[in-house]
């Protein structure tokens, strides 16, 4: 059979076996699979065209497929931007994270929903609010409104007083200050941050002054969040640094909940705003100090490997280095505590830190060296991390005169699923250490790519930006990826590690998968 | 979240279009899932742009239109080894074209595709989309117009050798 009739069948979906072997067979060859790929694409075009040129002549106004999806898009996003009911509100723009809307521009709306983004606004009276998606909330009168769910922040300008938020837990009046409140479904939690806010429940009233926090329900409060020395910090993710302001000699202290027996050994760090700070986080766990970061700026998201196992009484001390900060909330993201009788899900492990891999690092492996078939028998082994030019690796690859010529390691390791039932996970937990850069390929299919452009991988390809001395080089990256190709029984993770050039001074790579 | 890092990623992803609603046509083997996969990856993207490395989102957003393609036929038990064993072979292909270069290059071939198609018969037309897109038999189609069904083969051999000489003509002119 001709080579089109084959393409055409296989778009047409009638290929029969043996034409589908054929096809195989052909694409081995990679002119062949380049052309194939090209008269998928080519087909693609030409049917879009086909359509639009049918729809054109029969209803010229009708929008081409690429629009519809633009349209679709933007219509998301708008949706869950605006719902419009009855239009007696007036208030002011004053920034947001959606292009439809600009600075100073005035919208009328008695209620505002969010589902993503940004906005900040300003009312009738002057009052300020910053409402942070996901966000629900209705205007009541011109100093009222209902906060049905999400976070806001206001900020009143004297002699604006008595503003009032109420909400399911309760009524908030503002006493002319600026506070930040934050309503879920369970309760409501409520900071002040200037002057001093009353809070009305059902069957108490309690004034709160700056600096102070409570979380609140109907029936009653509790104060939370921060005292002068040490702050708490339970399951939560944030760090809330209030109104004060961190500069360089300061530190600021806070602590895990005292039952945190264990915590994961990655943190994601970012400030919620991009001022030019920079700091460094000390660990320590029983009064033992156990990490200290490098510089980091507030302006990067940043992820450390703090190992912190099985470790109690941990706090963490936020030590200022340069710039000034305030207002600023911390957000670690991947803290996971395990209290007693809770054990957070931490998916199921599948390649553990530290595992054995083979691997490979003069000249090309073999084609099919990603499939789980692949006998790798002849392949060095070594435990992870392997690399070398460090002196705290698990495993140093190659003769000392090699080592600065290696720019390249291929690895893989085999892992089965077991009992696992693959029908129930949704996604890939990966944390990687690689320098300088990694793809990493799941039973022959590429899982992810890390610091390397896109495309084919040769033995000039390199990574995009060396990994940091300090930094990089040491840091697990973590990824949440969806579940792919998995399959139940065994699998084959495969990788690729890149230096940034031909000659390097060290090399390393370490990786763990979980799923869940 | 970072909003021009957003609507870059957004204008990213539309020029690959053709790309990838092409991939996920060659795992899924629908046009119409095809789109509504891209279109879903999309806005996976666009929410979670804060979350995507800078120098990889068309790796990103083809990984996520993979996994979700391979869902799908999985959910349908549609998957085979013989499919899998294609997908391996094809898999790189795509990453070469998703590259800037090329992308404009598709980018004109599209335009140009577009002022050609105006050139051929609606038979013609409606023939490649019955083919190609809603997936009806040569024989099938054949019944439709009333015409042999060599007569339709011919036709989409036809009408693809026209469009891409025309193709070529406007690519050299400009």
């Amino acid at each position: 059979m001709k080579r089109n009739e084959l393409f055409d069948n296989f778009l047409n979906d009638s290929l029969t076996d043996k034409e589908h072997d054929e096809l195989i067979n052909r694409l081995q060859e990679d002119e062949n699979s380049e052309k194939f790929v090209n008269y998928i694409i080519e087909t693609n075009l030409m049917i879009n065209a086909a359509e639009n040129a049918s729809q054109n002549s029969s209803n010229p106004k009708k929008k081409s497929p690429i629009l519809f999806i633009i349209g679709a898009v933007a219509a998301i996003l708008l949706i869950s931007f605006l719902i419009l009911i009855p239009k007696t509100q007036n208030f002011e723009i004053v920034s947001s994270t959606f292009a439809n809307f600009s600075e100073g521009q005035t919208i009328t709306n008695d209620r505002i929903k969010l589902a993503e983004g940004e906005l900040s606004i300003k009312m009738q009276n002057g009052i300020l609010l910053e409402l942070h998606a996901p966000i629900d909330l209705e205007f009541k009168t011109s100093n009222s409104i209902n906060l049905l769910n999400g976070t806001l922040s206001a900020k009143l300008p004297p002699p604006v007083k008595n503003f009032k938020v109420h909400t399911k837990h309760g009524t908030v009046e503002d006493l002319g200050t600026a506070f930040g409140l934050q309503v879920k479904d369970e309760s409501a939690y409520l900071s002040v941050y200037e002057g001093m806010v009353r809070v009305d429940l059902a069957n108490k009233k309690t004034k709160l002054k700056v600096g102070q926090a409570i979380n609140f329900t109907i029936d009653g409060y509790e104060e939370t969040i921060y005292t002068d020395d040490i702050t708490t910090i339970q399951n939560t993710s944030q760090f809330n640094l209030g109104n004060r302001e961190l500069r360089p000699g300061q530190n600021m202290n806070f602590k895990l909940d005292t039952s945190a027996k264990l915590i994961k050994s990655s943190i994601s760090m970012r400030f919620d705003n991009d001022k030019n700070f920079k700091y460094k986080l000390l660990v320590t766990a029983k009064g033992k100090k156990i990490f200290e970061s490098p510089t980091y700026s507030a302006k990067d998201i940043n992820q450390i490997a703090v190992p912190l196992n099985n470790q109690g009484d941990i706090q963490f001390e936020l030590k200022a280095v340069s710039g000034s900060i305030e207002n600023g909330i911390l957000e670690m993201k991947d803290i996971r505590l395990l209290t007693d009788g809770y054990r957070p899900y931490e998916g199921n492990l599948l390649i553990p830190n530290q595992s054995e891999w083979s691997y490979k690092f003069e000249g090309l492996p073999e084609e099919n060296w990603m499939q789980v078939d692949f006998n790798d028998n002849t392949w060095s082994k070594g435990k992870a991390s392997i690399g070398y030019g460090d002196h705290d690796l698990q495993t140093r690859i190659g003769p000392d005169e090699l080592r600065h010529s290696i720019s390249k390691i291929y690895l893989r390791k085999k892992f089965d699923l077991g009992n696992i039932e693959l029908g129930d996970m949704k996604n890939l937990g990966l944390n990687l250490l690689a320098d300088d850069g990694a793809v990493i390929f799941l039973n022959g299919i590429e899982l992810l790519r890390y610091n390397l452009s896109d495309g084919p991988i040769s033995e000039a390809t390199y990574a995009i930006t060396r990994a940091g001395k300090s930094r990089d080089e040491i840091i697990y990256k973590n990824f949440s990826l969806p579940v792919g190709n998995l399959i139940q029984g065994e699998n084959v993770i495969s990788v690729i590690v890149s230096q940034v050039k031909a000659r390097s001074s060290d090399m390393r790579f370490d990786l763990q998968l979980k799923v869940y | 979240m970072n909003k021009n890092r957003q609507s870059e990623f957004l204008k990213l992803a539309f020029e690959s279009r053709p790309v990838l609603t092409s991939y996920a046509f060659t795992i899924v083997k629908d046009w119409s899932l095809a789109q509504d996969i891209f279109q879903d990856a999309v806005i996976s993207m666009n929410e979670k742009c804060d979350e995507i490395q800078q120098d990889s989102p068309l790796g990103w957003l083809k990984s996520v239109i993979r996994n979700r393609a391979i869902d799908l036929i999985r959910k349908n038990d549609r998957t085979s080894k013989k499919h899998e064993q294609l997908m391996i072979l094809v898999d790189k292909k795509f990453d070469s074209i998703l590259k800037k270069e090329e992308l404009e290059f598709l980018k004109e071939k599209e335009k140009a595709l577009q002022d050609c198609m105006t050139n051929l018969e609606d038979d013609s037309k409606n023939i490649l989309v019955d083919f190609y897109k809603n997936k009806k038999s040569c024989l099938s189609i054949s019944e439709i117009y009333g015409r042999t069904v060599n007569a339709i083969r011919l036709s989409l051999s036809r009408s693809r050798a026209q469009l891409r000489h025309c193709v070529k003509l406007k690519l050299e002119e400009s």
